[in-house]
C-alpha cells in the first residue's frame, strides 16, 4: 500500500465539505435513532416494572389471606400435616388466599420478563410483535401463551421502526457508496491514476491505498454512529455493553466492508465515475428496496404463513370436543362464577376445572404443534434465502446482538413453559389434594 | 412544435438502456405484486370464510347449556379483508384480525400476521401500493432527472434555442414528453390495479376505491414528475440532478414516514398493556371517580328491582335476579371499557394526527395513508371493525342474559334448548362507505395536493428560467 496515496486521500476525504456533511448526517441519524430506542426500552421496563409491582401487592394481599385465615381457624391441619379448609367453613372473599383452586385457577400469576440486553436500543426486532412479559398462571398453556404483545399503533409499526438497524442497513451502504463510489474511476477519468502511476506506485498498491482511506472513514463512522447511539440510548455502560457494542461494529464493518468491495468492482468494471454511480446505485435499490420485500413474496408463495384464523377454528373445536364431556358432568354456569354457585365444596370445583382445563389443553395441543411446526419450516426457508441480500443477514445479525431476534423470544417461550409446567404442576398437587394454602406456600412461591 | 419536442423526449427516453431495465423491473415488480395480492387474498378469505363458518356451527352445536355459559363460551368477529388489502398493507400486517367476544371482557384483537414473522418483513411488504406510490417515482426520477441538465451539458439545449424553438413549447413539449414516457412504463401496473380492483367487492364501491388509489398514484407520479423537471432545470449537473432527486425519494418514502411516526410515538404513547389490565381490573371494582363499588352498584340495582316489581325478597321475584345482576355487571363493565379502551384510542389517534401533519414533510407518507384509508387498511378501519364486534358482543351477551332471566326464576342451573342458539345472528360487519373511510383524511388530501400543485409550481419556475449555461 502506498502510504503517500493514503495520506493524500484522507487529505482530499477531509476537504470535502459534502463528504463530511454526510458523515455527521449518518451519526445524526444514528444518535436518534438510538435515543428513540433507549426510549422504547424504558417504556418496556416500566411496564415490565408495574407488572411486577402488581404481582408483589397480590402476592402480599393473598398471603395477608391465607393468614388470617389460619389465625382465624377457617383452616386447620389434619393429622398428616396438611392445612384444610375447616369442617362448617368457607373462603369467601376474606380468606380467598388460602383457597388454592381460585388462586392458581383465577388470581395469582407470575411475571416472565425477557430482560432487554444491552444493546436492546438498537434493534426492534420482534420486541414490538411479541409479548415480552407473559403472566405465568396455572391456568392451561394455549391460554397463558397466547397473550397479546405490548399496546401499539398498528400503523406506525407497518410503517417499520426508526431504530439504529434500519439507520445502518439503509445508510450506511450510501455513506459507503458517496465515499467510493467514483474509488478509481474519477482519477482513471482526470489522468491523475496514470501520473500516479507513472511516479513508480505499483497499482496494486495504489488501489490499496486508496480503498483503506475509505475503509478507515468507514470504520470510524460506524464506531462513531454506534458510539453515539448507546450515549443517546441512554445504555449502561457495562463490560456486556462494550462487547455487544464491538460486536455490532464489527457486523456493520462487514456489511459496509460489501458495499466498499462492491465500489470496487464497479469502479473496475465501469471506465467513468457517473456510470459506476448509476450501477451503484441501481445495486442499493435493488439489495435493500427491492430484494428483501421480494424475497419474502418468493417464501410466502411457496410456504404460506400458517393462518392464524384457521388456527383459531381448530383450537375451538378441539376445546368444545373436550369441554362437551365435562360440560354434560357439570353445570358450565358453575364454571364460571364460583363465587355464585351453591355448592359446599368449591374444591371439588376447582378438581372439576383443572380436570377440564387439563383435557382441553391435550386437545389444543396439536392444533398448536401443527402450527408451529408450520412456521419453523417457514422460518428455516427464510433462513435460507436471507442471503440473497446483504441487508437480511446484517438485519438477522444485528437483532441477534440486540435479543431481539425470534430465535431468543422462542428461548424465552420455552423456559416460561417449563416455569408455567412447574407452577401448573404445583398447584395441580394441591387442588387434588384438597390442600389450602399457606403463608409459607407463597413464600415457597416467591422464592421460585 | 410542442408535440414534436414531446416526442423527440419520449424516443431519448426509450433510447436509454436504463430507463428501459428499471421500466422493465418496475413491470414484473407490479405483476409479482398484484399476482401476489390474489393468492394471498384469496388463501386468507378461505381462511376467514372458513374459520367464520366453523366457529358459528360450534356455537349453534353447543347443546343444552345455560344461557350464561353460552356467552363465556363466546362468539368470533372476523374482519373481511378485500384485495385491496393487499394492494396496501396499512395496518392488516400488525392489527389482529378476529377478536373473541365473550361475558365480561373486551378482547383485543388477535391473529396478527406480523408475530409469526421474521427480519425481513422490517423491510415492508411488496405491494402494490408500495409498488405504485414509492418505487414507480424512482423510475420518474432515472427518466427526468436529465431532461434540462443534460441537454444542457451537452450542448444541446443551446442549439435547440439558436435554431428558433420557442421557450414555452420546450417547456411544455419535454413535461409532456417525460409524462408520456412515465405513463407508457407504468400501464402495466394500471392495468394490473384495474384487474385487482374489478376482482374485490367493498360493498359495492371497488371501483370508486380502486380509482381513488389510480389518482394517487397519478399523482405521485406526476409529483416526482414535475420535481424531476425543477430539479432538473436547475441542477448544474445531471448527476447532481440525479443524486440530489434520489436524496429526495429517501427521505421521502423511507426515513419520513420511520422518523414522522417515530415523534408521534413519543409524543402521544398509549398506557401498556399490564396498565390497562390493571386499571381495568381495579375499576371494574370500584369506580375510581366516586368510589363506588360494583358490589353497591348491583345491590341498588337489585332493591330497585325488588321496588318495581314490589316486593321483599329476592325469593319473591318472578323473574331470575342472576340474568338481572349479570346484565347490571355487563353496564358496570361496558363503562370502564369505555373509559380505559378510549382513552387508549385517543392516544393512537393522537399518533395518527401527529403523523398526518408531519407527514406533509413527504410528498409519499399522505399518500400511502389516503390509499390505506381507501382500501380500509388504515387505523380508523380497524377500530370501526372492533367497535362494531364491540357493539355485536354487548347486544348477544345482553340477550343470553335476558333470556336467563326471562326464563327462569333461580336459573343458575337453567339450561337453554339448543335451538335457542340460532337467534343469535352471526356477526356480519357492515362495509363502510368511501366517504366514510375518507371522513378523517382532510389532511392527507390537502397534503397531496399541496405537493402536487407545489411541484408543478415549482417545475414551471424552473423550466421557465431554464439558460443554456449553468448558473
Amino acid at each position: 500500500m502506498s502510504a503517500a496515496v493514503f495520506h493524500n486521500e484522507m487529505r482530499l476525504m477531509l476537504r470535502a465539505p459534502t463528504l463530511t456533511a454526510a458523515v455527521l448526517l449518518f451519526v445524526v441519524l444514528a444518535a436518534a435513532a438510538g435515543f428513540a430506542g433507549g426510549e422504547r426500552v424504558r417504556a418496556a421496563g416500566r411496564a415490565a416494572d408495574a407488572a411486577l409491582q402488581a404481582e408483589a401487592q397480590a402476592f402480599a394481599r393473598y398471603r395477608g389471606q391465607a393468614e388470617a385465615a389460619r389465625r382465624d381457624g377457617v383452616v386447620r391441619q389434619d393429622a398428616d400435616g396438611v392445612w384444610r379448609l375447616a369442617p362448617g367453613q368457607a373462603f369467601g372473599d376474606a380468606y380467598e388466599g388460602a383457597d388454592a383452586g381460585s388462586i392458581g385457577l383465577r388470581r395469582l400469576s407470575r411475571t416472565a420478563v425477557l430482560k432487554p440486553e444491552p444493546l436492546a436500543a438498537f434493534s426492534l426486532g420482534v420486541a414490538d410483535l411479541r409479548p415480552q412479559a407473559l403472566a405465568v398462571s396455572a391456568r392451561p398453556a394455549h391460554q397463558v401463551f397466547q397473550a397479546p404483545p405490548e399496546i401499539d399503533n398498528p400503523a406506525a409499526q407497518g410503517v417499520g421502526p426508526f431504530d439504529l438497524t434500519f439507520v445502518f442497513i439503509f445508510f450506511l451502504p450510501l455513506l459507503v457508496l458517496a465515499l467510493a463510489y467514483d474509488l478509481l474511476a474519477r482519477d482513471r477519468e482526470s489522468g491523475v491514476e496514470a501520473l500516479s502511476l507513472a511516479q513508480g506506485v505499483r497499482r496494486r498498491d495504489y488501489v490499496a491505498a486508496k480503498l483503506a482511506a475509505r475503509a478507515v472513514w468507514t470504520a470510524a463512522a460506524t464506531a462513531v454512529a454506534g458510539l453515539g447511539a448507546l450515549i443517546a440510548a441512554g445504555a449502561a455502560a457495562s463490560g456486556a455493553a462494550w462487547a455487544a457494542l464491538a460486536a455490532w461494529t464489527g457486523v456493520a464493518l462487514a456489511y459496509g466492508g460489501f458495499w466498499l468491495a462492491l465500489a470496487l468492482g464497479a469502479n473496475l468494471i465501469f471506465r467513468n465515475a457517473s456510470a459506476a454511480a448509476a450501477a451503484l446505485a441501481g445495486a442499493w435499490l435493488v439489495l435493500i428496496a427491492v430484494a428483501p420485500p421480494t424475497v419474502r413474496v418468493v417464501s410466502e408463495t411457496l410456504y404460506p404463513p400458517p393462518s392464524r384464523l384457521a388456527l383459531t377454528a381448530a383450537v375451538r373445536a378441539a376445546s368444545a370436543d373436550a369441554e362437551r364431556e365435562a360440560a354434560a358432568a357439570l353445570n358450565a354456569f358453575l364454571f364460571d362464577h364460583p363465587d355464585q354457585a351453591r355448592t359446599a365444596d368449591k374444591g371439588d370445583f376447582y378438581l372439576m376445572r383443572m380436570a377440564r382445563e387439563s383435557a382441553v389443553e391435550r386437545a389444543v395441543a396439536p392444533a398448536f404443534a401443527a402450527f408451529d411446526a408450520a412456521r419453523a419450516r417457514r422460518r428455516a426457508l427464510a433462513q435460507r434465502l436471507m442471503w440473497l441480500s446483504p441487508a437480511l443477514p446484517a438485519q438477522e445479525a444485528f437483532d441477534r446482538i440486540a435479543g431481539t431476534d425470534p430465535g431468543r423470544h422462542d428461548a424465552f417461550l420455552s423456559g416460561a413453559r417449563r416455569e408455567h409446567a412447574a407452577w401448573r404442576g404445583w398447584f395441580e398437587d394441591r387442588i387434588v389434594a384438597g390442600a389450602a394454602l399457606t403463608p409459607e406456600d407463597y413464600d415457597t412461591l416467591a422464592r421460585r | 412544435m410542442i408535440a414534436a419536442v414531446a416526442a423527440a423526449e419520449f424516443r431519448m427516453a426509450w433510447r436509454d438502456g436504463r430507463a428501459r431495465w428499471v421500466a422493465a423491473l418496475l413491470a414484473v415488480l407490479f405483476a409479482a405484486s398484484a399476482v401476489y395480492a390474489g393468492a394471498r387474498w384469496r388463501a386468507v378469505d378461505a381462511d376467514r370464510r372458513a374459520a367464520e363458518a366453523a366457529t358459528y356451527a360450534q356455537w349453534l352445536d353447543q347443546g343444552e347449556k345455560n344461557p350464561h355459559g353460552a356467552a363465556h363460551y363466546g362468539l368470533y368477529a372476523f374482519k373481511p379483508e378485500t384485495v385491496l388489502a393487499y394492494a396496501e398493507r396499512g395496518v392488516n400486517d400488525h392489527a389482529g384480525s378476529v377478536v373473541w367476544l365473550e361475558a365480561h371482557k373486551q378482547n383485543r384483537a388477535e391473529a396478527r400476521p406480523a408475530q409469526d414473522g421474521d427480519a425481513m418483513q422490517r423491510f415492508g411488504a411488496l405491494s402494490l401500493g408500495h409498488a405504485l406510490l414509492a418505487l414507480a417515482p424512482l423510475l420518474v426520477i432515472l427518466l427526468g432527472h436529465g431532461v434540462w441538465a443534460r441537454e444542457r451539458e451537452t450542448g444541446v439545449l443551446r442549439q435547440t434555442l439558436a435554431a428558433g424553438a420557442p421557450p414555452s413549447a420546450l417547456v411544455w413539449g419535454k413535461t409532456l414528453g417525460a409524462g408520456a414516457t412515465v405513463v407508457a412504463a407504468l400501464l402495466p401496473a394500471v392495468a394490473a390495479a384495474a384487474v385487482a380492483g374489478a376482482v374485490s367487492a367493498p360493498g359495492g364501491q371497488a371501483a370508486a376505491r380502486s380509482l381513488l388509489m389510480g389518482a394517487l398514484a397519478l399523482a405521485a407520479v406526476l409529483t416526482w414528475t414535475f420535481l424531476a423537471l425543477g430539479v432538473s432545470a436547475r441542477a448544474r449537473t445531471a448527476q447532481g440532478a440525479l443524486v440530489l432527486l434520489i436524496g429526495l425519494w429517501l427521505a421521502s418514502v423511507f426515513l419520513a414516514p420511520r422518523l414522522v411516526y417515530e415523534v408521534a410515538r413519543l409524543a402521544s404513547a398509549p398506557p401498556s398493556a399490564a396498565a390497562v389490565s390493571a386499571r381495568i381490573a381495579r375499576e371494574l371494582q370500584a369506580d375510581p371517580a366516586t368510589g363506588r363499588t360494583q358490589k353497591a352498584y348491583l345491590e341498588e340495582r337489585t332493591q330497585a328491582l325488588l321496588r318495581r316489581y314490589g316486593v321483599n325478597s329476592r325469593e319473591a321475584l318472578p323473574v331470575n335476579l342472576s340474568g338481572y345482576t349479570l346484565n347490571w355487571s355487563e353496564d358496570w363493565g361496558d363503562r370502564v371499557f369505555d373509559r380505559v379502551w378510549g382513552e387508549t384510542n385517543a392516544a393512537l389517534r393522537g399518533q395518527e394526527r401527529i403523523a398526518a401533519l408531519l407527514g406533509l414533510v413527504s410528498p409519499t407518507l399522505p399518500a400511502r395513508r389516503l390509499a390505506a384509508a381507501a382500501a380500509d387498511t388504515d387505523l380508523e378501519s380497524q377500530m370501526r371493525f372492533q367497535a362494531e364486534g364491540e357493539r355485536y358482543r354487548r347486544a348477544f351477551v345482553r340477550e343470553l342474559n335476558a333470556y336467563l332471566a326471562a326464563h327462569s326464576r333461580t336459573g343458575q342451573r337453567y339450561t337453554a334448548s339448543p335451538d335457542y342458539w340460532a337467534e343469535i345472528e352471526p356477526f356480519t360487519p357492515s362495509a363502510s362507505s368511501l366517504a366514510q373511510s375518507l371522513r378523517p383524511y382532510g389532511v392527507e388530501a390537502a397534503g397531496v395536493l399541496m405537493w402536487l400543485i407545489g411541484s408543478a409550481a415549482f417545475a414551471l419556475w424552473a423550466d421557465r428560467r431554464v439558460r443554456p449555461e449553468a448558473e
